[in-house]
């Protein structure tokens, strides 16, 4: 393994992953004699499962509350553009069918709204704000492309926070 | 950013050229709050203050960190131009939401090109605080949505 000089690789910071991929690499190479084992889950599928989640939440939402609906109805559209951006890229790791899970079908139940406004938007907002932690948790051990869109997800999260009425 | 990395002997170029552009901006940004202040309602000194300090710090810190490994920090412009002319209450505020729009696009590309520990987190703070403003200041000029889904992207 040739190791790049340490000023490039700390200010490059190929560190994390280049082991990530090396742990990864390892067991294909030893394990010739028995099956490969199941590729290690992507980090980036909780983050689409819980763009996913939120975009069905906030549409309920904007559906069960009109006074929060103006806010809700653009924070759903966001939310999906995220998981869309994050399906995306994880199909371009991975392609092929097996790949990604299923998208949110229509058979899924809506979720359950709290009939008290505030109580549904307070809601929203713990969920922004893991989402937003959620995201930005993983900006950091990301490869840059990455790394640049989980970073505007996680802004994008914050900024719907402050508008939420 | 105030936790400089080690000072490194070479600082990759590309790194250093997207630290570069974000204080450029960060510069620009402290000049057009200045006419922001100068031209919005009264109601707003206290976000306009927030935001040039907030600007202000974040510039100080990426020269510091730029000296620190050992390259020149670029100096703020004489002057700057404005996309708009800024003449009323309304156009000060579209200048705002001008200047965190082109911050979050720094601060965003410093993410990309660089993974040290201490710039990534700093320039995601830039990049939220931001976004988070821009989208207030979207608000104020009640533009629907005040929000965007990828702040930061070009």
């Amino acid at each position: 393994m040739t190791a790049p000089r340490p000023t490039r690789r700390q200010l490059l910071g190929t560190g994390a992953w280049g082991t990530v991929a090396a742990l990864l690499g390892g067991p294909v190479v030893v394990g010739c004699t028995g099956p490969q084992p199941p590729p290690a889950p992507d980090p980036l599928e909780p983050v689409a499962r819980r763009a996913e989640a939120d975009a069905r939440t906030a549409e309920a939402v904007a559906a069960a509350h009109p006074t929060l609906a103006a806010a809700t109805e653009a924070l759903a559209a966001d939310r999906r553009a995220h998981a869309g951006a994050v399906r995306a890229e994880l199909r371009r790791v991975r392609p092929g069918p097996a790949a990604t899970s299923a998208p949110a079908t229509p058979s899924i139940r809506p979720p359950a709204v709290p009939t008290d406004p505030a109580a549904a938007r307070d809601e929203l907002d713990g969920s922004l704000r893991a989402a937003q932690d959620q995201a930005a948790a993983l900006v950091g051990p990301a490869p840059g492309h990455r790394a640049g869109l989980l970073a505007s997800i996680a802004a994008c999260c914050a900024s719907h926070r402050v508008v939420l009425p | 950013m105030t936790a400089a990395a080690p000072r490194p002997g070479s600082p990759d170029a590309t790194i250093v050229a997207a630290l570069q552009a974000a204080l450029a901006t960060e510069h620009a940004a402290v000049w057009a709050y200045g006419v922001v202040a100068a031209f919005a309602a009264d109601r707003r000194d206290a976000a306009v203050a927030e935001a040039t300090a907030t600007h202000r710090s974040r510039r100080d810190a990426t020269e510091r960190l730029l000296s620190d490994a050992g390259v020149d920090p670029v100096p703020a412009e004489p002057g700057y131009r404005v996309p708009v002319p800024v003449t009323d209450p309304v156009s000060a505020v579209q200048l705002a939401v001008t200047v965190e729009t082109d911050t979050a696009q720094v601060w965003r590309a410093v993410i990309e090109r660089s993974s040290a520990t201490g710039v990534r987190s700093a320039a995601l703070e830039a990049l939220t605080g931001a976004a988070v403003r821009a989208t207030r200041w979207r608000a104020v000029l009640e533009d629907t949505p005040p929000t965007v889904p990828f702040p930061g992207r070009p």
